[in-house]
């Protein structure tokens, strides 16, 4: 987008203006907001096992949400970031899980699908099934692969992006790895630095 | 017109020759795919109801606004990004999903290449309340190149252009083109043809104009704490609509429109964006049923509580 100066200039009546104009906005929108308890779920792994986010009190958990036919997921997984993230993070105590809020007949659906994905890419974590996107809804999840930390006290330390780098290219010169450095400062007890960012990625395919 | 070229595989080399000119017709170089695909004719392609498939998804060429380069004379270069039915690419803010199409230019030392401009993008929305913004069937990314005031009259200049987009359907795809071009440069000697601005003017036509072009509007921006509002009220316009540019749907939390006393209103609500921040965006309406789109800018309000305003000029 081409811009020229800007030729905004203060206005004269601008006082009146902001104690009659405008419009009155009802409350946000619903969704898990960092900072605050993130929303508990249940949901089926591949073999049909429930797994809760209430399993796992006290510990770290990661939810990486996942489309194992989404361009953005398979390079992460394929030869990018995730090729080996979630493990090196396990062996550090944290729990990864994968989401995935694809509705029935929409890409990336069904447990062969993805079973054959995690295979393909040594994916050692369980990938949950959420078919009605309630769990994505609730986390406010848009795109594949979005993530979510949250701490060992089951608050919602970070939402956004895997990194700066859509398809392995970053945004602004070098590539920085948000989820990596969300991790290690609730790890030491900090928040995070940079808590949300913007997710990239495909849309979550959800049902209409 | 030209002939447009089909996409091969992304990677791919590609190269452009100035076709047989002189009769008035645009100069739309012809891609000439160096593998993959085959050239499109207009008699085969589907009807708009029928999605295109993967491989017709989108087609990409260059296309310039002058016949031979001229010292010191910038001229405009479009990346045309053809997409097929059904496909859509994606803006600068592609939004929630997707990815930014881009189209770079690597030409010779010397050589200034500006900025993209993209044209007016369209709103679409996906279930799970997923906004993306936009291109269906045709946009062009536009950019003015300007050569150095010293060129050697006896070469021609050779460019490349890098476009990479993804296009989505219900999956996505993405591609990458690189398109060569060889263009003469005018021989010294005789009057320098200026670029033909009939050329390009249906690219053209689809960027949004400046702000300065903005009549009767007022944007008024209030950063409180942790929150951003901004307003736009405007005189005899409906259906206004401000596609957020990039970071401004960052934080996008509500977006309200109404009408007061034949004042359309469109108010948003951001989280607060960062310090000393400019929202950028295209602000989209009718007038007088005509559509119209403008780039805006809105600085950071300095006292915190300052409206801002665009006067008739």
């Amino acid at each position: 987008m081409s811009l020229r100066a800007p030729s905004f200039r203060v206005a004269a009546a601008a006082a009146f203006l902001l104690a009659t104009g405008g419009i009155s906005f009802s409350a946000a929108p619903a969704s898990a907001e960092v900072g605050r308890p993130a929303p508990a779920f249940t949901l089926p792994d591949l073999d049909g096992q429930e797994v809760s986010l209430s399993d796992f009190r006290g510990r770290v958990v990661v939810l990486e949400w996942f489309n194992p036919g989404c361009p953005f997921v398979k390079h992460a997984h394929g030869e990018g970031p995730l090729k080996d993230m979630a493990r090196r993070a396990s062996g550090e105590g944290v729990v990864w899980l994968a989401v995935n809020s694809g509705a029935p007949g929409k890409q990336g659906h069904g447990a062969d699908v993805n079973r054959e994905a995690a295979k393909a890419w040594s994916m050692d974590h369980p990938i949950l099934l959420d078919e009605s996107g309630k769990v994505g809804r609730a986390y406010g999840a848009k795109t594949t692969p979005q993530m979510f930390v949250i701490d060992s006290a089951g608050v919602l330390a970070y939402a956004g992006g895997l990194d700066n780098a859509p398809l392995g290219n970053p945004e602004g010169g070098a590539r920085v790895d948000y989820v990596s450095s969300a991790l290690a400062d609730v790890k030491s007890g900090r928040s995070p630095a940079t808590p949300s960012t913007k997710p990239y990625g495909c849309s979550v395919k959800y049902g209409g | 017109m030209g002939r447009r070229g089909t996409e091969p595989p992304a990677g791919t080399g590609a190269t452009l020759r100035r076709p047989m000119s002189g009769l008035g017709a645009p100069l739309l170089l012809a891609l000439l795919a160096a593998a993959g695909g085959r050239p499109a004719r207009a008699g085969d392609a589907p009807p708009p109801t029928t999605p295109a498939p993967e491989s017709e998804a989108v087609k990409v060429s260059a296309s310039l606004d002058v016949d031979e380069i001229a010292p010191g004379v910038p001229f405009t270069l479009a990346t045309v990004f053809a997409v097929g039915p059904g496909w859509h690419i994606y803006w600068e803010n592609p939004g929630d999903a997707g990815l930014a199409t881009e189209a770079r230019v690597e030409a010779p030392p010397g050589f200034e290449v500006g900025r993209v401009a993209y044209p007016v993008p369209e709103r679409f929305t996906s279930p799970g309340d997923v906004v993306s913004y936009g291109y269906s069937g045709e946009a062009a990314l536009l950019m003015t190149v300007t050569p150095p005031a010293a060129l050697p009259a006896d070469r021609p200049t050779r460019m490349k252009v890098v476009a990479r987009w993804l296009a989505c359907l219900d999956a996505c795809v993405p591609g990458r083109l690189e398109l060569s071009l060889e263009v003469p440069t005018a021989p010294s000697g005789r009057p320098i043809q200026p670029p033909d601005p009939a050329r390009l003017a249906r690219h053209r036509a689809r960027l949004p104009l400046p702000a300065a072009d903005l009549r009767w509007a007022e944007i008024r921006r209030r950063d409180a704490e942790g929150e951003t509002e901004l307003e736009v009220r405007m005189k005899g316009a409906g259906d206004v609509d401000l596609l957020p540019g990039k970071g401004l749907d960052v934080a996008l939390r509500e977006v309200r429109r109404g009408e007061e006393a034949g004042v359309a209103v469109l108010g948003m609500r951001l989280r607060a964006p960062a310090p000393g921040e400019v929202l950028t965006g295209v602000l989209k309406l009718l007038r007088d049923g005509r559509p119209e789109a403008y780039s805006i800018e809105v600085p950071a309000s300095p006292g915190g509580g300052d409206p801002r305003k665009v006067v008739p000029p």
